[in-house]
């Protein structure tokens, strides 16, 4: 910590037995000349200080030097002059300085160690130094400014990774079932094939003997024998097998296009913002991509009116849903209900997300919405998804409101309205 | 062929079912559904030979459904189909169901052909007694109780489940460990599989297809469902226990562990249960070598013996 000793100056102290006419020539003379007031000191320790000031005063009264010049400083001086310990702080010295201090500025302060006199300190040292400190202390916090921002962006942008991440797992596990049996089938299809490819050429060789005049009896027999064990009526028929396997095949080969194209869909790499766009068709996307979490465990109840389109970013809306489902699944522990309702207002539209899982307790019901604020355990929540949702909603000059009740379930509840986004808006959103 | 073996598919989603009809029924006699239930209801009233079971599914789960399973049919292989791989479900498959193989969707035929076969030629030759509860542990038993931990936590951790030190051999490194191998295998390894050696996974993989009858007990902070993967296939650990685990929760781990140990030493042949597959890659060289220049002195003095 920086400490006022640093503007000690050790100025030689007098005694309250000067007099004023010595006190007054010390003021002239080199030692003295920018002084504005002397310490005046007995055994070590200040017991006053006389000013400039004061000695002027005296002078300039009619006769003042004839009168008071032989008189000791003591009679004059102040004894109760501004002392500060050369072990403060600037803060400390600044504070009780300025509490003490008069305008116009007649006198220096006191330093001390204890009650040891060590020298004295001008004000405008002790105004320059604080200023010094002050600027330093603004240049750091700029820096840590700088670096809290850093850090800040790249929270967001982890957390964004992340919520990326877990989509993709998802849509992958998705994915997983249809390629199982796609794959499974055309593997099995090519098994099959071989089965087909030795029926046929069985036939082709029972072909070939017939046509042949040189085919002995026994020879045909043969033949007609092998012919009959692949092709013959109670040869099982593969062809009826691989329909099943490609059209199944085919299907699953459908299922992974469509989540492919939702994948797509949803994270509209332009991220441009469109008008005519249907919140209802961001829902179905965000649900269909997180499917993974809902699936089995939670049953999806819509409650959707024909709203009128609005003007907006479909792709930062999508993430909004998906992340309040994605929380609404974690919120339900076993079996539970998603309700979803979109309705139409005279301000815009209302969706309202409603699960009934454990729901939020109310202390920390105000603070869902605070960046960082996350009640999960250290390193499984950047506590920034509801706060992006909520910026998110914000640009889109919307508002989200949260309801909930321990053991009952949770709301959300957005309003988006029709004329919200403008093209302007969007770019600086952006 | 007398009877084709009867094998069991349960997944929710029926073009699963019918591609692996499509690919088994020639070989055996197929069974297949998408209810939870109705393949309970099977389990109980027929023989099957292998059960292979989807992860999520409506009503319950997989892995619920091979602890049920495990319940009404004990001599019933086995297997987890899935498309997901949550840690919760694979460390569940292990400590709950005592899998056989866990398989990822997509499945390779040529692979899920070779793991069904084994499994049912297992199935086939070796049988499962219901209850595991008519064994005694002696404390002769109790004395081959081995961990290896460098740190000294899971020693602590065991001691504290009241084993007494003089039952339990500790030992602080790999090399430590091999050569208390040499003279006798214990009937239970509790181990981590990343330790200040690094990844031992490679030791505890070679270690249960040299000793089948070595129960192996994993006190890991999961966190890799591929590495969990491969100690079921590869390693066939017997139970996966968080590094949190209570000295109770240990302990009784451990004590089902012998009392398996205990089944095996009386019906060798179902060792064949912990047949493990050849593992998939080498995680850590340095722990491959020792574990070969094990193998080698251990196969040196089996031949001196011979």
């Amino acid at each position: 910590m920086e400490t006022v000793r640093a503007l000690v100056n050790p100025v030689p102290s007098i005694t309250p037995y000067h007099t004023v006419n010595e006190v007054g020539d010390l003021l002239l003379s080199d030692v003295y000349r920018d002084a504005l007031s002397l310490p005046i000191v007995e055994a070590g320790k200040p017991v006053g200080a006389i000013t400039r000031h004061t000695v002027m005063r005296i002078f300039l009264n009619r006769f003042g030097r004839e009168i008071f010049g032989d008189n000791p400083v003591g009679k004059f001086m102040d004894r109760e002059p501004i002392i500060v310990q050369a072990n403060s702080s600037i803060e400390t010295a600044s504070q009780q300085v300025s509490e003490r201090i008069r305008l116009p500025l007649t006198e220096d302060f006191i330093l001390a160690d204890g009650e040891q006199y060590v020298g004295m300190g001008a004000v405008l040292s002790l105004l320059s130094l604080l200023q010094t400190q002050l600027e330093q202390r603004s240049q750091a916090l700029a820096e840590a400014n700088v670096r809290i921002r850093a850090s800040q962006a790249q929270l967001i942008q982890s957390e964004k990774m992340a919520s990326l991440g877990q989509m993709v797992a998802g849509v992958a596990h998705e994915i997983n079932t249809p390629l199982g049996y796609v794959g499974g089938n055309l593997q099995t299809a090519q098994l099959l094939l071989e089965d087909l490819r030795q029926g046929q050429q069985a036939g082709r060789d029972l072909l070939a003997a017939l046509l042949a005049p040189a085919t002995s009896p026994e020879q045909l027999e043969q033949t007609v024998a092998h012919a009959g064990t692949l092709l013959g009526a109670d040869a099982p028929d593969f062809t009826a097998d691989l329909d099943t396997l490609f059209a199944d095949a085919l299907y699953g080969v459908e299922q992974i296009t469509d989540l492919v194209g939702n994948l797509k869909d949803f994270s509209r790499l332009d991220r441009a913002a469109s008008e005519n766009v249907d919140i209802v068709d961001c829902i179905e996307s965000a649900l269909k991509i997180g499917h993974s979490h809902l699936k089995h465990r939670v049953e999806v109840v819509r409650d959707f009116d024909a709203v009128r389109p609005i003007s907006c970013i479909p792709s930062q809306l999508n993430q909004v849903f998906l992340n309040l489902f994605a929380n609404a699944a974690q919120a339900i522990e076993g079996k539970g209900k998603l309700l979803i309702r979109v309705k139409e207002e005279t301000a815009g539209i209302r969706i309202q997300i409603q699960d009934n899982g454990r729901g939020i307790p109310p202390d920390v019901l105000d603070r869902v919405f605070d960046p960082f604020f996350t009640t999960k355990p250290v390193g499984q929540g950047t506590g920034l998804g509801l706060s992006i949702c909520y910026q998110i909603v914000q640009q889109h000059k919307g508002r989200i409101d949260v309801w909930s009740r321990e053991g009952v379930g949770t709301r959300f509840s957005i309003l988006l309205p029709f004329t919200g986004e403008t093209q302007a808006t969007v770019e600086q959103a952006l | 062929m007398t009877t084709r073996a009867r094998v069991l598919f349960v997944d929710d989603d029926e073009r699963i079912l019918r591609s692996l009809t499509l690919l088994f029924r020639s070989r055996y006699d197929v069974t297949s559904t998408v209810d939870a239930q109705e393949a309970l209801e099977k389990l109980r009233h027929g023989q099957f030979h292998v059960l292979v079971s989807d992860q999520r599914m409506p009503a319950m789960t997989g892995v619920e459904l091979l602890r049920e399973a495990r319940e009404i049919a004990p001599d019933t292989v086995r297997m987890l189909l899935t498309g997901y791989s949550d840690l919760a479900a694979i460390v569940g498959s292990i400590n709950e169901g005592e899998i056989f193989r866990f398989i990822n969707k997509p499945w390779d035929v040529g692979n899920l052909q070779a793991t069904l076969q084994q499994a049912v030629e297992i199935a086939c030759t070796t049988s499962a007694p219901k209850a595991d509860g008519i064994i005694d542990i002696t404390e002769k038993t109790l004395a081959r109780l081995a961990v290896l931990d460098t740190e000294g936590g899971l020693h602590r951790l065991l001691l504290q489940g009241s084993y007494d030190a003089s039952q339990l051999r500790h030992y602080t490194s790999v090399k430590q460990l091999l050569e208390g191998l040499q003279h006798a295998p214990p009937a239970v390894l509790v181990t981590d599989v990343t330790t200040a050696e690094g990844d031992i996974s490679d030791l505890v993989k070679g270690l249960k297809r040299e000793h089948p009858e070595m129960l192996t007990l994993v006190v890991t902070a999961f966190q890799d469902a591929k590495l969990l993967t491969e100690l079921i296939n590869e390693a066939q650990v017997y139970r996966v226990l968080p590094r949190t685990a209570s000295a109770t929760l240990l302990r009784s781990a451990v004590e089902a562990a012998f009392t398996r140990h205990a089944l095996l030493q009386r019906l060798p042949s179902l060792t064949r249960r912990y047949t493990v597959d050849t593992p998939s890659r080498t995680a850590n060289a340095g722990i491959s070598a020792q574990l070969g220049g094990y193998l080698q002195r251990l196969r040196a003095r089996q031949n001196s013996l011979a």
